[in-house]
Parts: structure tokens; C-alpha cells; sequence
């Protein structure tokens, strides 16, 4: 992440919570105002609506009907309907998008941080034919994951009024998309950090892949990293109504549900050796050493829990738009998942057009199996239209 | 059973011209009172008076709808794998963990068994349905035997099965492999090869139902059927672990001990596939706007799914003293491979059902 990134997010966060902290003040602030000016609920106002022949309709209603009645499941709308309908009148659907920011957790970060160190001078055992051997090898230019600090998801919603109280089940759906959280093209120095060698008795000299002076080599460095995240979010949430007026509807709640998780990381890297001295034809096609490999890292449907604090704010609604209403929550969730990976991969060594050797990403350091606690903790906003 | 059942539902196609869902008895559903709601359990004769609303969206819904109801169900799939599923694991441990396609290594190895498993997955989802005014629909308005008829139910559902997570084969040890030019011929590694399988369905589609509104015992139960049709986005992976004992042989008089290890992953990105389920249900009113659903179809649900395939098979040589001596790494060539997935089975789900309108 660049400094300049790292600024953003930084600031961005501190808006978040600031928003939030200020929102709490306010409804607390307004929550004594209400209980102050009860009556106020109870004043009429002007309802606007367009009726069947497409004309503007004006009538006198209750402020806080005007919240209530959605277009699909209206009071006005809709006839009594006792014995058939679900909870009469008090209905809705939502479609909404929320954008979380997060913090993925330490233990998370330090997954990535171990893809990062490989290519950032970590020590690393490697073992290909008889080579035990120790290396490092560092790129000029940072492998990094690009950071995916904001997820947005896709959410439909159906929710129940009781006077002041409101349910919502939400299903919210991320993913799809593809992501290349890793492109990068720069040089690498490998090194070899081997004990008890020196010179040409050091194998990987031996074999040309550092010089047997420096113990050092110069390589041309090319990695990708793909990305497919899923993550399915059905829950359950509850507002309750604190404050009605003309301009908007205030509520605040909380939300309790599953993170269904499925993740799958596809990596790729080449190092091509550049220092190597000239190799006159027909021996050139022993010349290149190339180090490459290629591994995917998959977890499938892994269920964590995730919980939300919420303010939401309801604007009155917009006649000229079919009476539907928009719907802004402003808040907090923390949430975890238990990722059961499975990481497989190879790397090769090759020498010349003749001679490959593989070697299993466990020498490197990596397990074929890990668990990893994958955390998201941070805010969300979501907007929404209500039918 | 079956039988009946279908026949039941036939007749009740047929039964669907005496649907007129007009009101046959004015002075008695008048006395009901002025409300021309969709009829409740209990009011099955006033089934042809729908609201006449006034309103954007609900004049809409009210013109072409005559019914909207929600419900959440869950159940199970009873599938079995195909023949291509269980060859296409058969030759990834012959060929791969067994290094039988391997040029400088082979082994016959063990036998292993062609399985074809019975798979019981779960599945939740979501369903939204509509009863539809066919006599509004466009092109629909001048026939006259459509004319009232309230027995067509079109909606939304999207079904997830996240939950198939098990071991479909297991092959067990000895496992020997063999080198003409290594010092030690063959290793024999006592163990086990295990294949783990994790699968997500999500099936989002359109279902189309022939609904018998009048319903039985005076709409207390309302049998139905029809088909739901959609597509099906499938992530998932397989995994094949060798955990193997060490074996210990003695070159030029030392003790030398030899390991293998061995994984293989083909994981599977967001595959598509069709699914088409005839079926059948019930609909039991249980108060209100709440009901019971069940639902029984047979799903035909599968897949051309491309797995991608990583891993590596690794024998390392150790010194008496433990250091190490030499190793051999072989990756595995296909890394792309294509196979027949299927879901396809009987599918039983029970749902409880809301009544919006």
C-alpha cells in the first residue's frame, strides 16, 4: 500500500467513526427531544401521491405514516386484507448496496505478509536435487497485495413494521468479479545464504543460478496474484423508530448474521537471470536459469458469524418516483471466518533448454493446509431504495 | 403413490377451465363487505374479487397480480456422481499421486477403484411468487377462457447448497514407487491417500407453477405444480493428500530413510450450469398469511466444470543422521482438465411460506 493510499484510508476510517460518533450524539440529543415533543408525532402533514390517472394527489396524513407506507404494501394502496396477508400493510422490500470497510485481522494479514516476505528478503529453505540450501531473494519494487480494505455487496431485503419497531431479512451477495490484487514486473536479487560453502562449492553456483563471488544474482521478476471471493451474507436486523419528522425518519439498531465465505487465490511467478556472463553459440542454450512457479490457495463455504451497530436514516418519500423512499445506514460491524485452506503449488529450476528441477512450495515454507482466522472489522454504509 | 400423485395433479390441469374464479355467489360474498381481497382459508367462493387499487406500483401489481407470497425453504438433494466425476478422480490418483503417467517414474501400485458415491447435499433458498392476472397480460386479453382465471404462479428463487463438504474416496497403502536408475529401486510407503471434495451451488431462476387456488378442505391445502428453470454458479475445489510413513532402506551398508509426500488440488471457479426441476408440492394454511410448503421434484442440474490443477509429488531422501541427502520433485503436467459434474437427483424441501397481498 503507498503512503498516499495508506493517508486515505486512514482519514477515511477516522471520518467513518467520527460520522458515527457524531449520529449517536444527535439521535441521543434527539431521542430527549422526542420523549420532550411526543405530541409531534401525532401532527398531520400533507401526503403527496400520484394516483391511477397519473394525477398529483394531495391528503392529509400522519407524519409518521408517510414512513410507513411503502408502494408495494401501502396503507393508502391497499385494501384491508385480514386473513391473507402477512402482517397487513406493514411490508417491504429493499434493495440496497452497502460498502464496508474493514480491517482483515492479524492473523489474516500475516498470510499475506508471508506471500510479501517471500519476495521481500525472507530467509527460505529450498531443496531441488541434492541442493539443501538457504535463500532470499528480494525485488526492487515491493510485492504487494493491493489492498481490499472496501467490499461492497449487493443486498435484497424484506422487512416487517411493528409501530416503532422494524425487522429486516437481508441477503447480501459479494463477489464474482476477478480480482488481480498482484501485477507486478520488476528485477529480483536473488541470494544464496547457504552455511558451510563458499565459492563454486556452493551448489546454486554450481549451477548458475548466483555468482560464485557475490553469491548473488540478478533476475528479472514477474508475478500475478488472481483473486474470486464469494461471500454470501444472510441476516437479520432490527431497527427501532426514535424520531419521525417532515424531513426524514431516524432509527437505530443492530444485526446479527453468517458471513459464508469462499476464496480462491491464484499465483503466478517467473525470475529470469540477467547477470549471467555471454555464452557464445552453441553453448548458449545453456545459458538461461529461470526459477518459476505457480500455486492456488482455495477455501470453500467456510461460516463465520457477523454483527452490525447501525443508525439509519430514512428521507420522506419521494412522490414523483412512485412514492418509493431511499434509505442511507450508517455503522459498524465486526465479524470472522475460520478460512480452511488448501495451498498447492510448484516451483521449478531450470537450467539451459536441458535440465528443470521442481521443488514443492512446502520447502519455501508454505503448509498445504492452514487455517486462518479472516476478521472484518470496521464501518459500512449502505444505500437503499424501499419499495 | 407417485402415480396417483401425478394424476391427481393432471386432472387438476385439466380442472383448471372450471377455475373461473368468478364470484359465483354475489349476495354472499357482498356480505362480506365492501373488501375485495385476494379470498382468505375459509373464503374460497370469493376467490374472483381482487382489489382494485389506485396507485403506481400498486396499480400494477393489482392489474397483473393477484397474489405475491414469500418463502424460505430448505431441504436436501439426492444425487448421484457421474461416471466421468469418479473417472476423472480414478485417473488423477493413478496418473498423479501414482506417478503412473510419470516418464523417469512409475508405479503400478495399488488398485483403485472406480466409485460412483450417492451424495446427500443440503439446500436453503428463497422463493418469491406472483399469481398472475392472465386475462391483463398483453396478447392475453381478448381470449375469453382466460377471462378470471387465477391458477398461474411465475417468481424468483435462488437456492444455495454450501454445505457439501466430505471425503469420496480413500485408497489405503501399501504404496510403492519405482525408479530403474535410483539406488533403491522401489519404495514401499505404508499410508493412506484421502480425497476431499467441498462444492458450492448457487442457483438463482425463475419458477412457473400451475397453483390449484380453490384449493382442498376449502383452500386449507392447495396442491400445485410446475417447473423451476435457472442457471447454476458452482465453486469448488478436491483435494488428494498421500500421508505416508517413512520407509527405510540400507545403501552401501548405511541406513537411509526415504519420504513422500504428496498434494493435489483441482479447485473449480465459477462454473456455470443449467438447472431444470420438474415438481410437485403442497401448500398447508396454518394461520393468516403463514403456511406450510413442500416440495418434491427431480432436479437435472450439471455441470462441464474445468478444474484447475496444482500441486506436487516430492521423495526426499535422509542420512542415518538425519541430514538430508537428495530429493525429487515432480509437478503434475495436466493443469487444466475438464470433467462432468452433476447435481441431478430427487429434491425434497419444506418452506414456510408468507403471504405479502
Amino acid at each position: 500500500m503507498s503512503i498516499h493510499n495508506k493517508h486515505v484510508f486512514t482519514n477515511f476510517f477516522r471520518c467513518l467513526w467520527a460520522a458515527l460518533a457524531v449520529s449517536v450524539g444527535l439521535c441521543s440529543f434527539s431521542l430527549s427531544v422526542v420523549h420532550a415533543q411526543g405530541i409531534q408525532l401525532k401532527k398531520k402533514t400533507t401526503k403527496k401521491r400520484i394516483d391511477a390517472k397519473g394525477n398529483l394527489v394531495e391528503e392529509q396524513a400522519a407524519v409518521e405514516d408517510m414512513y410507513n407506507e411503502t408502494n408495494i404494501g401501502s396503507i393508502a394502496q391497499l385494501d384491508p386484507r385480514a386473513n391473507r396477508a402477512f402482517f397487513t400493510h406493514t411490508w417491504f422490500i429493499k434493495a440496497s448496496t452497502t460498502v464496508n470497510y474493514f480491517n482483515l485481522g492479524s492473523d489474516f494479514q500475516g498470510v499475506i505478509k508471508q506471500i510479501e516476505g517471500a519476495f521481500g528478503g525472507d530467509t527460505l529453505g529450498m531443496n531441488l536435487f541434492t541442493i539443501d540450501g538457504k535463500i532470499g531473494m528480494s525485488t526492487a519494487d515491493k510485492v504487494q497485495r493491493a489492498p481490499t480494505h472496501f467490499l461492497p455487496t449487493g443486498n435484497l431485503s424484506l422487512g416487517f413494521y411493528f409501530g416503532s419497531h422494524q425487522l429486516e431479512l437481508e441477503f447480501g451477495l459479494a463477489g464474482l468479479v476477478p480480482l488481480k490484487t498482484v501485477d507486478i514486473s520488476t528485477s529480483m536479487t536473488l541470494e544464496d545464504r547457504s552455511t558451510n560453502c563458499s565459492g563454486t562449492s556452493c551448489k546454486l553456483a554450481s549451477m548458475g543460478f548466483v555468482n560464485p563471488n557475490t553469491r548473488t544474482g540478478q533476475y528479472s521478476f514477474q508475478m500475478t496474484m488472481n483473486e474470486d471471493v464469494w461471500i454470501l451474507t444472510p441476516s437479520l436486523s432490527y431497527d427501532y423508530i426514535f424520531l419521525t419528522r417532515k424531513w426524514g425518519r431516524l432509527s437505530f439498531g443492530l444485526a446479527a448474521g453468517a458471513m459464508i465465505l469462499s476464496t480462491s487465490q491464484q499465483i503466478a511467478f517467473k525470475a529470469v537471470r540477467t547477470d549471467l556472463s555471454q555464452v557464445e553459440a552453441p553453448l548458449d542454450y545453456l545459458k538461461q536459469r529461470i526459477l518459476q512457479g505457480t500455486a492456488n490457495s482455495t477455501n470453500v463455504t467456510d461460516i463465520g458469524p457477523i454483527f452490525r451497530l447501525h443508525m439509519t436514516f430514512r428521507p420522506p418519500p419521494i412522490t414523483k418516483f412512485w412514492n418509493t423512499q431511499m434509505e442511507v445506514r450508517i455503522g459498524g460491524n465486526y465479524g470472522f471466518v475460520y478460512l480452511n485452506r488448501d495451498v498447492d503449488g510448484t516451483g521449478q529450476a531450470i537450467l539451459g533448454d536441458t535440465l528443470a528441477g521442481a521443488f514443492p512450495l512446502t520447502t519455501l515454507g508454505f503448509k498445504s493446509k492452514e487455517t486462518n482466522k479472516f476478521e472484518m472489522m470496521g464501518g459500512f454504509i449502505q444505500v437503499g431504495i424501499v419499495f | 403413490m407417485k402415480s396417483a400423485a401425478i394424476l391427481f395433479f393432471l386432472g387438476g390441469v385439466s380442472f383448471a377451465a372450471a377455475q373461473t374464479l368468478k364470484p359465483s355467489d354475489p349476495g354472499g360474498i357482498a356480505n362480506v363487505g365492501p373488501s375485495t381481497d385476494f379470498p382468505a382459508p375459509g373464503e374460497g367462493a370469493a376467490i374472483g374479487k381482487m382489489p382494485k387499487v389506485e396507485g403506481a406500483l400498486a396499480k400494477i401489481r393489482a392489474k397483473y397480480f393477484y397474489l405475491g407470497e414469500l418463502t424460505w425453504r430448505g431441504g436436501i438433494v439426492l444425487a448421484n456422481e457421474t461416471t466421468d466425476w469418479g473417472e476423472s478422480r480414478k485417473n488423477s490418483i493413478e496418473q498423479d499421486m501414482f506417478r503412473q503417467v510419470s516418464q523417469s517414474n512409475n508405479s503400478t501400485n495399488v488398485k483403485v477403484p472406480a466409485v460412483q458415491n450417492s451424495a446427500m447435499n443440503y439446500l436453503a433458498g428463497i422463493e418469491g411468487l406472483l399469481g398472475v392476472n392472465l386475462d391483463q397480460l398483453p396478447g392475453l386479453r381478448g381470449i375469453k377462457a382466460l377471462t378470471g382465471k387465477k391458477f398461474f404462479r411465475v417468481g424468483f428463487h435462488a437456492y444455495m447448497a454450501p454445505l457439501y463438504k466430505k471425503t469420496t474416496q480413500t485408497v489405503s497403502g501399501p504404496f510403492a514407487y519405482y525408479d530403474s536408475q535410483a539406488i533403491t529401486p522401489t519404495r514401499t510407503y505404508e499410508g493412506e491417500l484421502q480425497v476431499d471434495e467441498s462444492l458450492l451451488h448457487v442457483s438463482p431462476g425463475m419458477s412457473f407453477f400451475y397453483w390449484y387456488e380453490q384449493g382442498l378442505f376449502d383452500r386449507k391445502l392447495m396442491p400445485y405444480i410446475g417447473v423451476e428453470v435457472g442457471l447454476s454458479l458452482l465453486y469448488g475445489k478436491r483435494k488428494y493428500t498421500l500421508m505416508a510413513q517413512p520407509f527405510s532402506a540400507v545403501e552401501s551398508g548405511n541406513t537411509v530413510t526415504y519420504n513422500v509426500e504428496a498434494n493435489l488440488q483441482e479447485s473449480i471457479i465459477n462454473d456455470f450450469g443449467f438447472r431444470v426441476m420438474p415438481a410437485i408440492g403442497l401448500q398447508l394454511h396454518i394461520a393468516s398469511g403463514h403456511y406450510l410448503d413442500l416440495r418434491i421434484g427431480y432436479q437435472l442440474q450439471e455441470y462441464n466444470v474445468t478444474l484447475n490443477r496444482r500441486g506436487s509429488l516430492t521423495e526426499t531422501k535422509r542420512n542415518a543422521d538425519g541430514s538430508f541427502a537428495v530429493t525429487w520433485s515432480e509437478d503434475f503436467l495436466t493443469k487444466t482438465q475438464t470433467a462432468k459434474l452433476s447435481q441431478s437427483g430427487i429434491v425434497v424441501l419444506l418452506g414456510y411460506t408468507a403471504g405479502l397481498f
